[in-house]
């Protein structure tokens, strides 16, 4: 069969199913079914032969498992059990039907990929490399991906298959009756990140029938152009006398399927509980017909699994993430540590970003190690699209490869060099792209110049296979103090790009202000002029309320927000709000006029307040010393008396955390020394991704006045040791809460002291104790987060 | 299934009970189980297996499962049959722990507090339909009996069977439950277990004890019997702060 020629022309029949066949034949639950195409080899071609007969025009081979992490203690290598698995396949197809083709099939991997879990996306593509390479050389014809719930890892196989062969993939993602995977990745995501990696066919498989999937598979086809795959189960199975059993008869089975294929379905067949007898009716039925042709709606997205962001509309872009002009964040960018990142990134969704812009471009940084650790760390807590901000292509390809879903690059422009070395990884990953309306010449002066060089941005990434959706131009804000002029000239470029390429358009709205008196009204202006000409992203500071407003207020008078429904809806929210926070008694106020008493009842607010109104009498240290230490003992007082529990203490220890920031910015402004008693690294250990704990003792460690390196949760020892050398502490601190990674911890106290002996270590965890400290060589035993504070006061005199 | 929060289990994951008088804290938990409610899949999956007892060990027949140490056999003495259940949150509420913990600690303690409330409530629900399940199954000749759920870890039962129990269910494509090598479940928020099938006489002899103290204080009686069983394995039992309060830590290993 000549698969190229036939994929989205003509239905595709499939085979059905292999794992519940072979268990009805005595498979034990719990073993490895691909053990079989060695011990049992007649029987796996025999249940090949029986789905051909019955009219498969492709047969899956028996690898679904087949990866090194699943066959750890089998005795058996991937490669042999995918080599006989596509041999066993070859050999049936041999006695049946010589046209037939064999699929390598790649299942999930066994464990969750990171964020979510510890597997990190290196190994996983290592591993699903491993198995295409074993299943090339044995001669698959195709690769089916399948039954993939996270579209991390989906991405992980599709890039290992389509870096190291030429074979066709088709990938099947496994969806709940809601729409969505177990990890919350949703159709629209999906049909979009592998369309954008370039698969030759997607769609559905396992998890439920026909029926209840036929509404989420009739969305994948008014989205893609690509042919789309259905292997639903045999309904939901039932247990009955202890087996798992599959009601749905083969005739209920066939008749959504063929609803979906007068609706355009290409490739069909079967999963759990299917067996030759469905395949044989779906072949009576639809072997040979005609796909059925569809309409498909065009249209401009990012996403990452879970959230997906429509560039039809206005969506702020969030340009916090910065680090020009922010001290901390730099210093912290050097030590390895995100929490001024993350707090930054959790703050713009809070106040309404939809897409988040990350610039990390320092001199003295590492920016693709950084990069990636960022888009790590920011897809683990929240789920904002990305828009990838740097002057690095390399640190753009690297970021695009290692983000999960489809980002922004941000940018290109008019020069060659610039796209040339660009847009081949965007092309690549499905991105989407910024293009400036710039070049080797500057910007033009004119619009006119400037939409000449959008037309050649979009007609050169034609030529590299980006489409127009895919494209954001930027016509470049410039400042009204120094080219008064240019400023309708954006506008006007806007406009023009906007109406005649049919592209979408970007702004940085605050350059417009530089240099002149109340910036902010300007900057509001130029937003509202830039919204009617057309702006989809407007890149702005979300905490900007006013500018917010305006937004909403531009929705309104554009006839976006239909019926002014979402205005009216936020304004409610927002009088409601202000109702809730006029019922406050009064009595409390008089209480919070005492910073201690704020700090032992927790008001945040309230002590960040009062700190800022003594510091007008007293100096910084003067606070610490006085009023936030005598407070921390009071409330540890009390929870040591049992009058008030853990929650309490953490939140008075967050509350005097509150009072430091404000003490550290008013020294910043002087700038004065610091009051930091000294430095501490942190880390929770390899494989342990309970991280609350730690965080609790950092908590208290920060409000004692050490400045806490938080290198966060599954760090390896390399890590550990790297921010150890680099900030040169003397003190690190360990969690570890499981007794499976313990032994890590142990590993990682070697390397320190290994590597910085002076470098004391203290370390904790539920399952640690004195004496188990002592045996892996730690210093310290901190049983909890004040003995901690005894521990750094010992290491780190005043 | 309609998971419930129940105030007393949500105080006592944060190791306070009901002296704990705080608005702002208060405020967290209704936030919190109203999030939660939005967040969750709860999802779970149980099986009934034959078991046999071979050379000291507790084979469950149709697996590949093999049942070792002292805790399980004495957790499953008399047991014929053994259910083995697997439940989870889904990895959505871990990431919401993750977000709480950037924005503050005292949030994220509350939200897991009440997660763990949930996957716990999530399971005793499910151990009352194996319950259903089995009443209206049984044969009426013979009363038979649960023991409680028992989990991979607890006493000397080698957590690293986590990994094939999970696959014995097909839990990871069934239900999106996995173990990491390091055998942590995740999503984190998740439970397996083992419960026992025991004929009413033999459970008698370990259960009947207990059961008329029942009525005065089961959380007590519920503690003794996990100390029994797993305090008295675990590292930290001559030192730890919680048993000295008569809590449990609701760790698994």
């Amino acid at each position: 069969m000549d698969l190229k020629a036939k994929l989205g022309q003509q239905i595709i029949i499939f085979d059905g199913a292999m794992g519940t066949v072979l268990q009805q034949r005595g498979l034990k639950a719990g073993d490895i079914p691909e053990k079989l195409n060695l011990e049992e080899k007649n029987e796996i071609i025999d249940i090949h032969k029986s789905y051909l007969k019955a009219g498969a025009e492709i047969i899956t081979a028996n690898t679904f498992g087949a990866n090194s992490l699943k066959l750890a203690d089998t005795g058996y290598t991937a490669a042999e059990l995918i080599t006989a698995g596509i041999k066993n396949a070859q050999q049936a197809r041999e006695e049946i039907n010589r046209d037939a083709l064999v699929a390598l099939d790649l299942g999930p991997l066994g464990e969750l990929l990171e964020p979510m879990g510890s597997l990190k996306f290196d190994e996983a593509y290592q591993l699903y490399k491993e198995q295409l390479i074993a299943g090339k050389k044995a001669g698959a014809d195709l690769v089916i991906i399948e039954t993939i719930a996270d579209l991390y890892e989906a991405r992980a196989a599709v890039l290992a298959v389509k870096e190291n062969s030429d074979l066709p993939i088709f990938c099947t993602l496994t969806f709940e009756e809601d729409g969505r995977t177990f990890t919350g990745g949703s159709i629209e995501a999906m049909v979009a990140v592998l369309e954008g990696l370039g698969v030759d066919a997607l769609g559905l498989n396992c998890s439920l029938g026909p029926t209840k999937l036929e509404p989420l598979v009739t969305k994948i086809l008014r989205q893609t152009e690509l042919p789309v795959i259905l292997q639903a189960n045999a309904g939901l199975p039932v247990v009955e006398a202890g087996q798992t059993v599959f009601k749905i008869t083969p005739t209920e089975y066939l008749q959504p399927l063929l609803r979906l294929y007068q609706q355009g379905l290409a490739v069909i067949g079967g999963c759990c509980g299917t067996t030759p007898e469905f395949i044989k009716l779906i072949a009576a039925e639809m072997k040979q017909q005609k796909v059925k042709t569809r309409q498909i709606t065009s249209r401009s997205i990012v996403c990452s699994p879970s959230q997906v962001v429509n560039l039809a509309g206005v969506n702020v872009v969030g340009e916090r993430i910065n680090p020009t002009g922010k001290e901390q964040f730099k210093q912290e960018l050097r030590n390895g540590s995100f929490d001024y990142l993350l707090t930054t990134a959790a703050v713009q969704v809070e106040a309404g970003a939809a897409i988040l812009d990350l610039n990390l471009g320092l001199p003295d940084i590492d920016e693709k190690a950084v990069m990636l650790k960022s888009i790590l760390e920011l897809q683990s807590i929240l789920d904002v699209p990305l828009q990838i901000d740097s002057s690095q292509p390399e640190v753009i390809a690297a970021a695009l490869r290692y983000y999960n879903g489809i980002a922004i690059v941000n940018s290109v422009n008019g020069e060659a060099e610039v796209m040339q070395a660009v847009l081949p990884a965007v092309k690549k990953y499905g991105a989407a792209v910024i293009g400036l309306t710039m070049d080797e010449n500057g910007i033009p002066a004119t619009a006119e110049g400037r939409f000449a060089i959008a037309k050649r941005i979009i007609e050169t990434a034609a030529e590299y296979g980006i489409k127009r959706e895919k494209i954001i131009i930027d016509c470049l804000t410039l400042t009204a103090s120094a080219q008064q002029a240019g400023v309708k000239e954006t506008l006007k470029a806007l406009k023009m790009v906007k109406n005649d390429l049919g592209v979408k358009t970007t702004l940085g709205v605050s350059n417009v202000s530089f240099g002149l008196p109340e910036r902010s009204l300007l900057n509001r202006n130029f937003l509202t002029m830039a919204l009617f000409q057309g702006l989809n992203l407007p890149i702005i500071d979300p905490n900007d309320q006013e500018m917010m407003l305006n937004i909403k207020a531009a929705a309104v008078l554009n006839n976006q927000d239909q019926g002014a429904s979402k205005y009216i809806e936020f304004m409610t929210a927002q009088q409601n709000k202000q109702a809730n926070s006029n019922q406050q008694p009064a009595k409390l106020e008089i209480e919070q006029q005492n910073l201690k008493t704020a700090i032992i009842k927790g008001l945040k607010q309230q002590s960040a307040n009062l700190t800022g109104d003594l510091l007008k009498q007293y100096d910084a240290l003067t606070i610490v010393n006085q009023y936030l230490i005598p407070a921390l003992d009071i409330v540890g007082e009390r929870y040591d008396q049992g009058k008030i529990f853990l929650p309490q203490l953490v939140q008075s220890a967050e509350t005097v955390k509150a009072a430091f920031t404000v003490l550290k910015t008013q020294l910043a402004k002087q700038g004065t020394a610091d009051i930091s008693k000294g430095k501490i690294v942190m880390a929770t250990v390899k494989g342990d991704v309970h991280d609350i704990g730690k965080n609790i003792v950092k908590t208290v460690l920060e409000n004692y006045g050490y400045q806490v390196i938080d290198l966060g949760r599954n760090v390896g020892s390399t890590e550990i040791v790297k921010a150890v050398l680099e900030s040169k502490v003397k003190l690190l601190g360990l969690s570890a809460l499981m007794t499976t990674t313990v032994k890590n911890m142990e590993q990682a106290i070697a390397a320190v002291k290994q590597a910085a002996p002076e470098c004391k270590i203290m370390v904790g965890g539920a399952v640690l104790t004195a004496d188990y400290a002592e045996l892996i060589a730690a210093d310290f035993y901190a049983r909890d987060a004040r003995a901690a504070v005894e521990i750094a006061r010992q290491v780190l005199p005043d | 299934m309609e998971i419930q929060f129940k105030r007393s289990d949500i105080l006592h994951y944060l190791q306070a009970d009901e002296k704990l008088k705080d608005a702002n804290i208060e405020r967290l938990i209704l936030e919190s189980i109203t999030e939660i409610k939005e967040l969750i899949r709860f999802r779970y999956l149980y099986q009934k297996f034959p078991l046999v007892l071979k050379d000291n060990k507790l084979k469950v027949l149709g697996t590949t499962l093999i049942l070792k140490g002292n805790s399980i056999l004495k957790h499953l003495a008399g047991a014929a049959e053994v259910y083995l259940m697997a439940a989870t949150l889904g990895p959505l509420i871990d990431k919401k722990i993750a977000y709480y913990e950037k924005i503050s600690v005292t949030k994220s303690l509350v939200f897991d507090a009440c997660a763990t409330t949930a996957i716990e409530y999530g399971c005793d629900q499910i151990e009352k339909e194996i319950k259903q399940n089995l009443s209206s199954n049984s044969d009426q000749k013979e009363e038979k009996q649960l023991t409680f759920r028992y989990s991979p870890g607890y006493g000397d039962l080698d957590i690293s069977i986590q990994s094939e129990f999970l696959q014995v269910l097909k839990a990871p494509k069934k239900i999106g439950l996995t173990a990491s090598k390091y055998n942590i479940l995740l999503p984190a928020k998740s439970v397996t277990a083992i419960i026992g099938v025991v004929s009413t006489e033999q459970s008698s002899k370990t259960v009947n004890n207990n059961q008329s103290k029942r009525k005065f204080d089961s959380k007590k009686i519920a503690l003794q019997q996990f100390e029994a069983q797993n305090c008295q394995h675990c590292l930290l039992a001559g030192e730890c702060d919680l048993r000295k309060r008569g809590i449990y830590c609701g760790l698994k290993s």
